[in-house]
């Protein structure tokens, strides 16, 4: 939830704005210190020339002792007032800005006084020699103006760069989090079934324990996938000559019976049932769109329907069901053997699970150069809930309490899906419009875009 | 310069002090900040209307309109500070659970207004005063920038420091602090009372300006931290002391309504 | 838990705060009473810079500021903190207060607005 970017800035600023203002503050105030020791230095040295010279009673004069300045607002400003007094009190001296009561009490030192409306720094000095008392002032505000605009310079510059600086952090931290981003970017963007391991370049240090753990865990998954498939394969593969040769004795047992068995039927149908379950899961397999590795050839599906059906028509007279095949030739790029067995499963579906004497339709067709293979029926349909999980391998609605009564592997759809996907197409499933029950839509890729891929492959 | 960064300094620690205690109370009760832009609003409305009509505030009550304002602005305050420390423990016992905001955001809001309202006056009347009007720009302006600056790095210092608590903890933390504002709201508020003479004056109860100075930059900090007073009053302690009880009540209350709440949900298991 | 507040207060003064506090809440009378003191602001200063009142009474300060820049009246040692707005006044109460000095100063000029209040 907390950003590392915003928490990193921030607080470099905070570090940095802290130090350097403070350091900055210090620095104002000792140079303030400074410059009030000079100004208080150069009023003791104007004490010490007033002290030495020759005074007359009551004498106003000029700020003669002080050299002009062109800048004439800070000269006059900068002016210093003086008072020089007898023993008795009587002024002997002042300067035109000075008042003509004693700007201070007489008292040997620094004070700071209010007169004239300005608040004064005021220097008390006895004259040893004579008893006079010698009173230099200087404008506070003016010694502050003075020594902060020189100082103020100075401090300026720590104050500005301070955006800048904090613009820079923002960058620089931003960059510097890059390579974070980026592997978050790569783990995001990947497919679902990608399991191959995260390439980055220049990964940092920091982050090389965090890729080399996801790429193990990665690697770990990728192997035990590989191996629960291979073993589904192989077992099932392994089941195809035990069953053939329980199919060969359960026919030589009927041949050896002279009065039919139904024990021995029912045993024998059992059989092909297993052979059956069995081939489609190794259908199943090798259709896996990862698994497939075959060059596409050009396949009218209308001729392909037309052959599957004239074998499968045993099936479908058996049901007393109507079949009709309407459209006409649309050719894709695909495999021969997994089209056929995606047709099959099909219309093995579509029989199956319709009752007796219903109207099953396989329609072909071209449209916009996307070959489409549409199959309906007259059967229960699949409510739409669970349109999605038909394609689960081995679901069934309902369990095998099917109201159609048969008994199938569960795997029908989920070849077809595993089929459709390997040639690049698109199913979907919904309500017959004429027919009232399932309708079974797949389209395929057009068919140049196919063919030539599959030419590169 | 050095005027300004006091000044600044001063009023932006207890807003920040403020604002980031809430905003880690809001992180830790899984609520965001949006009580941040309608309070920082009312603030500033309520900033510039107070700095603009000062003249006519201060002579309103003959003459102690401001201490009036500023001690309810404080009082208020220091209740809405109760008022979340009532709140977050009564939501510290589910903080898993669905929180009810909506209490807690006007709570929020109120207090952080009110909060920028009477620091933010201060600032907008100097700034404008001196920065502008006087034409001391660069002056008020760098030092200004300079208060608000440590201020900021102070308050982002803290927020992060009860960031990194544990949430049950960090409430636990925001709470403390929340209790010991309010305090220090009590005593200032108390100061402005006495000045308007609706309190007596009092002798100090102690003088430890010697061992910090008001004036001083640590003395700043401890005043906007724990509203520190070199030279505190019985009543300004007494009220200091009465809102730590006041708020430590207020968290009992949250505390006991809470489980009342839960054993009548959950029946007579979940008593013991 | 009634018990709590007065438990909680410093355990002699407790009470006795508590009832002046009630007290002194509902007896604005005194403001007749009380002598008034008067301080002009000008140029950032304190006229009179240092203000002589009488020990132990309340008094009334009324602060004018003939200034066009508003300033905070301020003192740690009287505990009071008060903005007066530029061309305006503003009254504080100070007091009784023990014999002594008690320094004042202008928040915002720091450097030229002192003062103080002498106790005699």
């Amino acid at each position: 939830m907390a950003s590392i970017r915003l928490f990193l800035t921030l607080t470099l600023i905070a570090i940095i704005v802290l130090v350097s203002f403070l350091s900055s503050l210090r620095g104002y105030r000792q140079s303030m210190t400074e410059a009030e020791t000079l100004f208080d230095m150069q009023l003791q040295e104007h004490a010490k020339l007033l002290s030495l010279a020759d005074l007359n009673r009551g004498r106003v004069i000029e700020e003669l002792l002080l050299p002009r300045q062109a800048n004439t607002q800070l000269s006059t400003e900068s002016l210093i007032a003086y008072q020089v007094f007898d023993e008795e009190g009587g002024l002997l001296l002042r300067s035109v800005v000075a008042p003509s009561e004693p700007m201070s009490p007489r008292e040997v030192g620094y004070s700071d006084r209010n007169f004239n409306g300005y608040r004064w720094r005021v220097l008390v000095v006895r004259e040893a020699n004579n008893g006079h008392w010698v009173m230099v002032a200087q404008r506070l505000d003016v010694r502050y103006e003075l020594a902060e605009s020189v100082i103020l310079e100075a401090v300026i510059p720590t104050v500005l760069g301070i955006p800048l600086a904090a613009l820079l952090i923002w960058f620089i931290v931003g960059y510097g989090l890059r390579p974070i981003q980026q592997l978050a970017q790569e783990v995001r963007s990947r497919e679902v079934s990608d399991l191959s391991p995260v390439r980055l370049d220049n990964v940092p240090r920091e982050l090389t324990p965090l890729t080399v753990s996801t790429n193990d865990l990665l690697r770990r998954l990728q192997s035990s996938f590989s191996r629960e498939k291979r073993f589904a394969a192989d077992a099932a593969h392994e089941l195809r000559t035990p069953i053939s040769i329980l199919k060969v004795q359960v026919h030589n047992l009927l041949a050896e019976m002279e009065s039919p068995s139904a024990t021995l039927e029912e045993l024998r149908q059992g059989i092909d049932a297993m052979g059956h379950l069995v081939e489609q899961i190794l259908v199943l397999n090798r259709t896996a769109p990862d698994q497939y590795m075959v060059q596409f050839v050009p396949i009218d599906l209308y001729a392909l329907a037309q052959d599957v059906i004239s074998s499968e028509y045993e099936q479908i007279l058996e049901r007393e069901q109507r079949f009709d095949l309407e459209g006409g030739s649309a050719v894709v790029a695909g495999d021969a053997t997994a089209l056929r067995s995606l047709i099959l499963n099909l219309i093995g579906n579509a029989s199956k699970y319709s009752p007796v004497g219903a109207h099953i339709r396989m329609r072909v067709r071209t449209d916009h150069e996307e070959a489409i293979l549409q199959v309906e029926d007259s059967g229960p349909g699949i409510p739409e809930s669970y349109r999605e999980r038909v394609f689960d391998r081995f679901y069934r609605l309902d369990g095998d309490r099917h109201a159609s009564g048969v008994s199938g592997s569960g795997l029908g759809l989920a070849i077809v899906k595993h089929i459709v996907e390997m040639h690049g197409g698109r199913i979907r499933l919904s309500e017959s419009r004429e027919l009232g029950g399932l309708c079974v839509t797949i389209v395929f890729k057009p068919l140049a875009e196919e063919t030539t891929k599959g030419m590169k492959a | 310069m050095t005027d300004a960064v006091i000044i600044v300094l001063r009023e932006v620690l207890e807003a920040m002090l403020l604002i980031c205690m809430l905003m880690a109370s809001s992180t830790a009760m899984g609520y965001r900040f949006r009580w941040m832009l309608p309070a920082l609003a009312l603030g500033a409305c309520g900033a510039t209307l107070y700095a603009l009509r000062l003249e006519q505030i201060s002579l309103a009550f003959e003459g102690f309109g401001q201490e009036y304002v500023n001690s309810t602005l404080l009082i208020s305050i220091a209740i809405m500070l109760a008022a979340h420390n009532f709140l977050a423990v009564f939501q510290l016992r589910n903080l898993s659970g669905t929180v009810a905001y909506g209490p807690l955001v006007l709570v929020c809001i109120a207090t952080v207004g009110m909060a920028i309202t009477r620091e933010g006056a201060e600032i907008y009347l100097y700034g404008y005063s001196y920065g502008v009007l006087a034409g001391n720009v660069t002056s008020i302006f760098s030092g200004g920038a300079i208060g608000l600056g440590i201020g900021f790095s102070m308050g982002t210092f803290f927020y992060y420091g009860l960031r990194s608590l544990a949430r049950r903890q960090r409430l636990i933390v925001c709470c403390a602090v929340s209790l010991v504002l309010g305090a220090s709201m009590m005593g200032q508020a108390s100061v402005y009372l006495s000045q308007a003479d609706i309190l007596p004056y009092q002798e100090p109860l102690w003088d430890s300006s010697g061992l910090f100075e008001e004036s001083s930059l640590m003395g700043e900090l401890l005043r906007a931290a724990i509203g520190y007073e070199a030279r505190p009053t019985l009543t300004q302690v007494s009220l200091y002391l009465g809102s730590v009880i006041v708020s430590t009540l207020a968290m009992l209350a949250g505390w006991r309504l809470r489980r009342a709440m839960e054993s009548t949900k959950e029946g007579e298991a979940d008593a013991k | 838990m009634k018990a709590l507040p007065t438990r909680c207060l410093p355990p002699r003064r407790g009470r006795q705060g508590l009832l002046s506090l009630l007290l002194w809440s509902i007896a604005p009378w005194v403001y007749a009473q009380t002598p008034v003191f008067e301080i002009e602001i000008r140029e950032h200063l304190f006229f009179p810079a240092e203000l002589v009142i009488p020990a132990n009474q309340k008094i009334k300060l009324i602060i004018y500021n003939r200034d066009d820049t508003p300033e905070e009246f301020e003192s740690y040692e009287l505990n009071r903190e008060k903005v007066i707005v530029g061309n305006s006044q503003g009254v504080v109460f100070i007091g009784p207060l023990k014999p002594g000095e008690y320094p004042f100063f202008g928040e915002f000029n720091m450097k030229t607005a002192l003062g103080k209040i002498i106790v005699e």
